[in-house]
């Protein structure tokens, strides 16, 4: 009797350690496959803003200086814009968030913003006005344990 | 004495039937578990690999390494409808990384689920990715379980296209949905892996 109640106590531990393993293996399928949605929604957004003029001022005319930019406190909706509708330029995405309702389950929230960069030191932000503006996508779920988080750069160069 | 030792043998035959039935159980589970696994990492897989193929060439819609071949990027889609595009670019290849100034056709086109015998699946469709060149043409088909590929179109006012769609020059944006599902399933429960992009059409015509 005693070896028997040993024998399961054994086998109760190798269920528990399998299952434990299998419970890990599912998760991680499960993330990736948020991932996958996540870096797709993150990759629209960066195209989507791509295809805008680079500041409000470039909508219908070319800067040709500086300060003719949007002032670096001032990145975001002008008056009276909102999403999706009015965005018109790149920098319309700055501290904009929304949420998007997978059809295959789970909710993204993305979350973006915008600052003026140099090129010779992309990762730093600058309080004044440059050529080169960096978006940053950040996607999250309540589901996924990571954050996708993308980065691109938009630099003026058509007109220069 | 001998009350005990008959409780011991009924005890232990209880004990065994149990073990019996998780360990039943367990390798249910085990193959369940190695199957769906296997299964979501090569559905996965694939739809990564298909992404990034069709990111790769959507990307170069309306591309000619000799601008003056092309000079209006705008009507670099010949044709679209729900599940196909037709579109110009210009294919890099060895001698050529940025291309060769040739403009090259390329279609993508699904197959019917029926069509598709191969998978025990009943709704996957194969994926044709033509590419003609003036002096050749090749087809891919790509089996990977897709069970979705749809497109829809919008115009520069991001306004939805209705097909069928007679002004392929109007499509300024494009969103892309696949579904791949695996070709077997367990019991019937297919893996699936999704994936859905918005992308533009026309990546020289407004950006500035």
């Amino acid at each position: 009797m005693l070896l028997s109640v040993g024998a399961l106590t054994l086998l109760m531990t190798v269920l528990l350690s399998f299952y434990r393993g299998s419970d890990y293996t599912q998760q991680a399928i499960v993330q990736t496959k948020l991932g996958i949605t996540a870096v797709s929604l993150a990759t629209s957004v960066i195209e989507d803003a791509s295809g805008q003029a680079f500041d409000q001022n470039t909508v219908t005319a070319a800067d040709t200086a500086l300060s003719q930019l949007t002032a670096a406190n001032k990145l975001g909706f002008e008056t009276g814009e909102s999403y999706p509708d009015s965005i018109n330029d790149f920098d319309d995405y700055n501290n904009l968030t929304y949420s998007v309702s997978d059809t295959m389950g789970g909710t993204f929230t993305v979350k973006c913003s915008v600052c003026y960069v140099s090129a010779t030191a992309p990762d730093v932000a600058l309080s004044t006005q440059s050529w080169h503006k960096k978006l940053t996508v950040t996607v999250t779920a309540p589901q996924m344990r990571d954050t996708v988080k993308a980065n691109y750069i938009f630099s003026y160069w058509y007109f220069r | 004495m001998g009350n005990i030792t008959l409780i011991d043998i009924v005890g232990s035959y209880i004990i065994a039937a149990l073990l019996f039935i998780i360990m039943l159980k367990m390798d249910g589970n085990l193959s369940y578990a190695n199957f769906t696994a296997i299964n979501d990492l090569t559905v996965q897989t694939n739809i990564v690999t298909a992404a990034r193929i069709i990111e790769e060439d959507f990307r170069k819609i309306g591309y000619c390494e000799v601008p003056n071949n092309f000079p209006d990027p705008s009507k670099g889609i010949v044709a679209a409808s729900q599940h196909s595009i037709t579109f110009i670019t210009d294919i890099p290849d060895a001698t050529h990384p940025y291309g060769d100034g040739i403009l090259d056709t390329i279609s993508y086109t699904v197959g019917t689920a029926a069509a598709l015998t191969q998978t025990k699946n009943p709704n996957d469709f194969v994926l044709y990715r033509k590419v003609s060149s003036p002096s050749s043409s090749k087809t891919t088909n790509f089996s990977i379980g897709l069970t979705r590929f749809d497109f829809t179109f919008y115009d520069a006012q991001e306004d939805s296209l209705s097909f069928p769609i007679t002004v392929p020059s109007a499509i300024y944006e494009m969103r892309l949905t696949m579904l791949l599902q695996s070709p077997f399933a367990y019991d019937t429960t297919y893996s699936y892996s999704y994936w859905r992009q918005m992308r533009l059409a026309s990546r020289n015509l407004k950006a500035r």
